[in-house]
């Protein structure tokens, strides 16, 4: 899927510029404070590169990258880069920190769940029938090779983008002390306060009707996580698209979406996921994690 | 009189804020960028303190107050 | 993992930072920069008193990890008159010394031999023992004609509640050595007379060519972050010097019950001090855009000083980088217990310590001024500040058989003085 590779900058109500571009299927916006048009351009032509870099290394849709080779090794060893073995790591500690919640390799899920609006939920066998492919636990990760059994596969999807806006910041920060913003369909991070020391005012795209609640974000990411786009709905129950890598079940019950602002975009995402993966006890577990969330039902 | 006056206008400002519980105490690290300006450490001009302290030590009886971090003065 | 949950979001935090800290291509990686911060303070007292210009130039070297060395160089250039102690008389008076000096009738005598430039330097390293602590040490060195002064400082700070709260702890030492010309004046010694001032020897009234004092200092902090918006701090401060205290340039006048002066003595002070004193501040970023401080320090010593001093001061940002900044200060403080105006005749056999000195006396003083000057991040920025202070004395340490005679004359001129400072400042 090749989407325009280019940039655009526009004018803002209120003064000041945005950078534009798409990437990861989302549209993505930078805001740098108190810099001109021209210096809007290159930053976010710096943003956007290194977005669009994570996504041609990472793209499940490519045949030409670490993600195709891991795939379709069919049970031989793979060595890996090393931004892919660090993201392994990370994916290692986070399974072991969730309890198994999660697991890079749960996409192959995705054959027997088809969030397409309709009614056709898995029945308990196509579910036992996929779930031996499922597991981290059956993966051997020895950095940098990485070895797993035919048939199971990785899937970066679930915090790249949150990763991605994560390092294009850091990247971006070393061309400019002006305050910045990046933001990827919702997952967005700051460099520090704007200009002026007062906080970015974002808005939140939540399931309500209305204008947007505002969140201040004075330093720090904020990701979100919902369902409001894709589910099944069978008789009255709606089934969100978070799935259970240890059941293969959807986990019904909970909140519609969560937003959490933590000190980076990945940090944030992964709480948001984590929280919708403990359906009804989702606002214990943000509780509990000292997270900064709000939470919609 | 000038002498109890600004003592007393300072105690009544200065109990205003009540140190309560600890747990709101603080700002999440996140919650810092406000905390960070220049403008806004403890010491936030040390050079032009040091000159004030310098004429003051040589005015008056007393003398400090900051502490003396980050170089002495030399001025007792 | 039987972690707990906090355990657990802790460790996430930890495990994303190294996620996202590995690996990028790092322009600026090792560059070191200096904070480059220099300030210029004219001072100048209303009838022609002292005027002094000091110029500061203050470079801090950032090695980065949180390691900083600091330099900087203090010059203070001196001219102009200061009161010697002695009371106004109906006739001239003369004062005895290397370069002998006179007061015109009814004038607080003043001494104006006072050209003097003084050089100081500090000298300063600081970093981090581990995430939560700070060791630093300085040592400073100051020289003026006639004063040698040398110090060292060690400080201690440690952080708790995720960098909520900071509690310090600092010692300073100083040895000071005075060499004052002429030699050290004998305590309550008669000044000689003007008339034999051409003895270059000054016999008998020498007690020794210099003298020198120690001074140590504790000061133990608490800076408190209370919200996202504002920050307390306290620091309680002892201090004991002991040594010579004394001025040497500086006598009180022996007065007959007509207030006219017989004979001028040396001052002399107690050969030590401890001052005890205690700060405390709050500030406050207000309005989404200012800042506002108040502070209060009490400080009370074993000569019978105390002092009060409130100081109140608001940054109000116009524009998105520059700001005006209006300034208070409120002081006052008590006498010594051994302050006088001025002596009886004989007061001087029966005392043991004397001073005139108007810095021990009491009075109230108020400074206002305001500032200028531009916060712009990541560039150099300039400031500009005007102050004004005045000194309002009280009468108090005159001598009971004088009071009548010495009340014709004014004993306490107020004391006042115009500053201006401008201060630049950028990273190198």
């Amino acid at each position: 899927m090749v989407a325009a590779r280019s940039v655009t900058v526009a004018a803002l109500p209120g003064g000041g510029h945005a950078g534009r571009f798409t990437a990861m299927a989302a549209p993505c916006e930078v805001l740098v404070d108190g810099v001109s048009a021209n210096a809007v351009r290159r930053l976010t032509r710096i943003v956007a590169r290194e977005v669009w870099r994570i996504e041609r290394h990472w793209s499940r849709y490519r045949d030409d990258n670490i993600v195709h080779r891991i795939n379709t090794a069919g049970g031989r060893p793979v060595t890996v880069d090393e931004e892919t073995a660090r993201f392994l790591d990370y994916a290692q500690q986070l399974h072991a920190i969730s309890d198994g919640r999660f697991d890079l390799s749960s996409g192959v899920l995705r054959r027997v769940w088809r969030f397409d609006g309709s009614d056709r939920v898995p029945t308990a066998e196509q579910i036992a029938e996929v779930l031996p492919l499922v597991g981290w636990h059956r993966v051997h990760w020895n950095p940098p090779v990485l070895t797993m059994p035919a048939g199971m596969e990785i899937d970066f999807g679930g915090i790249g983008k949150e990763y991605a806006v994560d390092r294009a910041l850091r990247l971006v920060v070393q061309q400019t002390k002006a305050p910045v913003l990046i933001n990827c369909g919702g997952d967005l991070a700051v460099s520090g306060a704007r200009a002026d020391g007062s906080a970015w005012q974002v808005g939140v795209e939540t399931p309500e009707p209305g204008p947007a609640p505002v969140i201040g974000l004075p330093a720090g990411a904020i990701a979100s996580s919902g369902d409001t786009h894709r589910f099944l709905l069978k008789d009255g129950v709606r089934y969100p698209h978070v799935l259970d890598p240890r059941t293969g079940q959807a986990v019904l019950g909970g909140p519609r979406t969560i937003s959490v602002r933590a000190a980076s975009c990945t940090e944030a995402g992964v709480l948001a996921t984590l929280a919708l993966l403990h359906g009804a006890q989702a606002q214990e577990y943000l509780h509990d994690s000292a997270a900064d969330a709000r939470v919609w039902w | 009189m000038l002498r109890t006056k600004p003592v007393l206008i300072t105690a009544i400002l200065l109990s205003n804020f009540s140190l309560g519980a600890c747990s709101h105490l603080g700002a999440k690290p996140w919650e810092r960028s406000v905390l960070a300006r220049p403008d806004m450490q403890a010491s936030a001009d040390p050079v032009q303190a040091g000159l004030d302290d310098h004429v003051y030590f040589s005015k008056e009886a007393s003398s400090g107050g900051r502490g003396f971090g980050g170089g002495g003065c030399g001025c007792n | 993992m039987q972690l707990t949950p906090e355990e657990k979001r802790r460790a996430l935090a930890a495990a994303t930072l190294t996620l996202l800290g590995g690996g990028l291509p790092s322009a600026q990686a090792e560059d070191k920069t200096w904070d480059i911060d220099t300030a210029v303070m004219v001072y100048a007292e209303s009838d022609n008193r002292v005027q002094a210009v000091e110029p500061v130039l203050k470079g801090t070297l950032n090695l980065g990890a949180e390691r900083y060395f600091t330099a900087k160089l203090v010059v203070d250039t001196l001219t102009g008159a200061s009161p010697n102690g002695a009371t106004p008389a109906s006739t001239p008076q003369t004062f005895a010394g290397p370069s002998p000096y006179t007061a015109d009738p009814n004038e607080t005598p003043l001494d104006d031999r006072f050209r003097d430039t003084r050089f100081q330097g500090v000298v300063d390293y600081q970093f981090p023992l581990s995430d939560m602590d700070t060791l630093g040490f300085g040592v400073n060195a100051g020289t003026e004609y006639d004063f040698v002064s040398l110090g060292a400082n060690l400080r201690y700070a440690r952080d708790l509640f995720q960098h909520n709260t900071t509690l310090s702890a600092g010692l300073n030492f100083e040895s000071d050595s005075i060499d004052p010309v002429g030699g050290i004046p004998i305590p309550l010694a008669v000044m000689r007379p003007a008339s034999d001032s051409d003895d270059d020897d000054m016999n008998g009234w020498r007690d020794g060519s210099s003298d020198s004092k120690t001074v140590t200092d504790v000061v133990l902090g608490w800076t408190q972050v209370i919200d996202p918006k504002s920050l307390f701090q306290m620091n309680y401060s002892l201090s004991r010097s002991s040594g010579y205290q004394n001025d040497p340039y500086k006598v009180l006048s022996v007065v007959g019950t007509d207030g006219e002066p017989l004979r001028y003595v040396y001052e002399a002070r107690p050969d030590s001090r401890s001052k005890n004193a205690l700060f405390m501040s709050y500030k406050r970023f207000v309005f989404g855009r200012d800042v506002t401080e108040i502070s209060y320090r009490y400080m009370t010593d074993d000569w019978g000083i105390n002092s009060h001093t409130v100081d109140l001061s608001y940054r109000w940002y116009f524009g998105s980088a520059h700001y005006l900044e209006p300034h208070l200060r409120w002081y006052s403080q008590t006498a010594a217990d051994f302050y006088h105006v001025a002596l009886d005749d004989g007061e001087e056999s029966l005392v043991s310590e004397a001073s005139a000195d108007t810095r021990l006396a009491e009075f109230d003083a108020v400074t206002a001024g305001i500032k200028i000057g531009s916060a712009v991040p990541g560039r150099g920025n300039w400031s500009l500040r005007l102050e004004y202070y005045q000194q309002s004395p009280k009468l108090s340490g005159v001598p009971t058989q004088a009071a009548d005679g010495l009340s014709k004359f004014d004993l306490q001129p107020e004391l006042s003085a115009v500053m201006l400072t401008m201060g630049y400042r950028f990273t190198w």
